[in-house]
């Protein structure tokens, strides 16, 4: 029992989830339209040959033949060796296609996240802290802002200023240089755009969360006993009040995330043209190319998983009234 | 500097800022407290006594708190001149608090032992293994059993009483001159109080250190002061000697706390409509500081209890609020408290702010010996008709 038995129980949940959602997704394949089988048939009957026999055809050379359940085995072995299917827009295999963009996508994700959880609980919790200031209007002003504003928008205001009229940052990403001088000063120009306006719409949401839950206990009497046995306001802050907060705030960091991978990517990678997972994942969706798209779509499914796993792990560390003795 | 107290707050005020306007919640307070003694801040929800404790080492929220007037010396230094990393050096190591509520005053996220060694650390340069040493020395001391293992406990897992003890050991940890204990029993049930009591007492035996004891029960008073000092709406309205207190309460509210005491019923005349008129308006209206802005001439009139009191008179609503009168042994002669400075320290006689106290006023209005003149003369204005006849 306790925290290991816990932990055990919750990745083999994590494995029936994926399990379960890769159930789904199969389901969900079977039943979508086939574009590239619509066009063999058309081009099958249009050169005067059996559009049926093209079908059977493409059908074998797809391994789409056989029962049901048999296809279904397979697809789930592909898929837990790395064999996510072939994508025909691309002409490689869809891991590959999705390891030649991951590295573009965590360029600037990882800073704007790191940026994003640190700067967030600090300035909330600085305004917690600091509550009813004019620093505090600041940061909520700012906060309010970041929410607000459209993500695509921004990024292009942006770019028009920084890029266009400054002349500050280049206006087109250069993916050679990224990838074969990932640390260089020049490729840190190019990504300061994305992930500043990645960051500042997470920023915002992270720190609201982190002031209202620091708030909470700004005023708890531990808080007064912490000050009244002599710690000063930085160790209050750092040990007393960033713990607790933490417990909620990791939920909402896990969202966070998800909502950098999944949504704002998509737009960010269009305006900055960053060969990325979102704008793979747009171009698949675009041709029609299902393989493509079911294997993007699986990265951040594999994400949500695995961060609610660890966010669960996380509750129980940062806080020691959270039991999993018996559950 | 041999006369010099432990701890001396003079005239302190204390106002907060609500959206009501601002309430002044502690209005020029003073007494002291001496080493080795314990002195109790006595009033009802309200009366700002917490405000004072807390005020001392400015652990009191600013804002809405804010202290605007009054001096706090301690140890011959003055706290409010002191810079917060100053202070900080002061809390916990020669100041150190306890407070109301065991439930919330510890950290739930952290082990007893972690806090129990920040609080070691914090003022003594030693090795983590030192600390926790002193950790489990002090959990000893305060009575947890089995402290060894108790040190790597969180809060969660000890009852009130025990998580009190640990609040103490750790306000134990700076080893410090003046404890403050705000209300340190009134969350515990009665066994666990006269053993936390108990063990504040050797403690201060064993360490002969100033506590300031905050309370609103007058019988953990009865047990553990050496002086007491009663507060209404901020204000200091009597002060003195434990006996002299529950002897001969001179003020009228003071006599109608100890009234209120249950199994004390007085054989005194007055003494049901002083009780009455004690717990009546006080849930409503007491806990209500004065509001000095809004319509403060009618308001900060005279004294601040004379509506609740039955021996209000026409001088109670004249002028400001009662200065401290001397309160003489025998109980007529009066002279004001802080004139008399002949015996050295006004503070520690025994002195009421009451009209009936001073120079040219009456004390037996209220001692109840010659009632009938007097309160029938200027007494229209005591809460009940059928009162002191």
């Amino acid at each position: 029992m306790g925290l290991k038995w816990y932990t055990a129980r919750r990745v083999a949940w994590a494995g029936v989830v994926a399990f379960v959602i890769l159930t789904v997704t199969f389901v969900l394949l079977e039943h979508a339209p086939d574009a590239q089988l619509a066009r063999v048939q058309f081009q099958a009957a249009a050169s005067g040959r059996s559009a049926e026999a093209a079908a059977e055809a493409y059908a074998r050379r797809r391994g789409l033949q056989g029962p049901l359940w048999e296809r279904y085995l397979e697809y789930l072995g592909n898929l837990a060796s790395g064999d996510w299917g072939w994508s025909d827009s691309r002409s490689q295999p869809v891991v590959t296609a999705i390891l030649t963009a991951l590295p573009y996508s965590l360029l600037y994700t990882i800073p704007a996240v790191l940026l994003s959880t640190v700067l967030g609980i600090g300035i909330g919790l600085y305004s917690a802290f600091n509550q009813y200031t004019k620093t505090d209007y600041a940061a909520t002003f700012v906060a309010f802002f970041g929410v607000s504003i459209p993500n695509f928008w921004f990024g292009i205001v942006l770019l028009l200023v920084f890029a266009v009229r400054l002349g500050w940052v280049p206006v087109l990403f250069d993916a050679e240089l990224a990838r074969t001088r990932p640390l260089s000063l020049a490729n840190a120009r190019q990504l300061a755009l994305p992930v500043f306006v990645l960051a500042t719409s997470a920023i915002a949401s992270t720190m609201r969360y982190a002031r209202a839950e620091a708030l909470e206990y700004v005023r708890a009497a531990f808080v007064k006993t912490a000050r009244a046995k002599g710690a000063s306001d930085w160790r209050i802050i750092t040990r007393h009040v960033l713990r607790p907060t933490l417990v909620p705030l990791s939920t909402i960091l896990v969202g966070d995330l998800l909502g950098v991978i999944l949504s704002a990517s998509y737009l960010v990678e269009v305006v900055f043209g960053i060969p990325g997972l979102g704008r793979l994942s747009l171009d698949a969706i675009r041709r029609q190319d299902t393989a493509l798209v079911l294997g993007t779509t699986l990265v951040p499914v594999f994400v949500a998983v695995v961060g609610n796993l660890l966010q669960d792990l996380a509750y129980g560390w940062l806080d020691p009234r959270i039991d999993y003795g018996d559950r | 500097m041999s006369d010099e107290s432990l701890l001396r707050v003079d005239d302190l005020t204390v106002e907060f800022r609500t959206d009501q306007g601002v309430v002044r919640a502690v209005d020029g307070v003073s007494f002291d407290v001496e080493r080795g003694e314990t002195v109790c801040l006595v009033g009802e929800s309200g009366s700002g006594k917490t405000v004072v404790g807390e005020s001392i080492t400015r652990v009191l929220r600013e804002p809405p708190g804010e202290i605007r007037g009054g001096t706090v010396h301690f140890d011959g230094q003055d706290l409010r001149s002191l810079s917060e990393a100053q202070l900080g050096a002061v809390r916990g190591d020669r100041i150190a608090h306890v407070f109301q509520n065991p439930q919330d005053s510890l950290n739930p996220v952290y082990t007893v032992g972690w806090q129990l060694i920040e609080a070691v650390q914090l003022h003594a340069d030693v090795s983590k293994r030192e600390a926790r040493a002193r950790a489990i020395d002090f959990l000893d001391r305060v009575g947890i059993p089995d402290p060894a293992s108790r040190v790597d406990d969180y809060p969660h897992e000890l009852s009130g009483g025990m998580k009190q003890r640990v609040a103490i050991a750790m306000a134990l940890a700076g080893d410090p001159d003046l404890l403050i204990a705000d209300e340190p029993t009134t969350a515990l049930d009665v066994t666990i109080q006269s053993r936390v009591l108990g063990l504040l007492e050797e403690i201060q035996s064993e360490f002969g250190m100033g506590i300031l004891l905050v309370t609103h029960d007058l019988g953990v008073v009865a047990d553990v002061a050496d002086r007491v000092v009663v507060l209404y709406q901020g204000r200091v309205m009597e002060r003195g000697d434990v006996y002299a207190i529950f002897d001969r309460p001179a003020h009228p509210y003071t006599r109608s706390l100890l009234d209120s005491i249950p199994g004390r019923g007085a054989p005194r005349a007055s003494a049901a409509t002083a009780t009455d008129s004690a717990s009546g308006p006080a849930d409503s209206g007491a806990n209500n500081s004065t509001l000095t802005d809004s319509n403060s001439a009618e308001q900060s009139a005279g004294c601040c209890f004379r509506d609740r009191c039955p021996y209000a008179v026409e001088a109670c609503r004249r002028g400001g609020h009662p200065p401290l009168y001397h309160v003489s042994g025998s109980g007529n002669a009066a002279t004001p408290a802080e004139a008399a400075t002949a015996d050295g320290d006004p503070d520690r006689e025994h002195a009421v702010s009451c009209v009936h106290f001073a120079p040219d006023g009456d004390p037996t209005v209220v001692y109840g010996t010659a009632v009938d003149s007097d309160a029938t003369a200027g007494g229209s204005y005591s809460r009940d008709g059928s009162e002191p006849q």
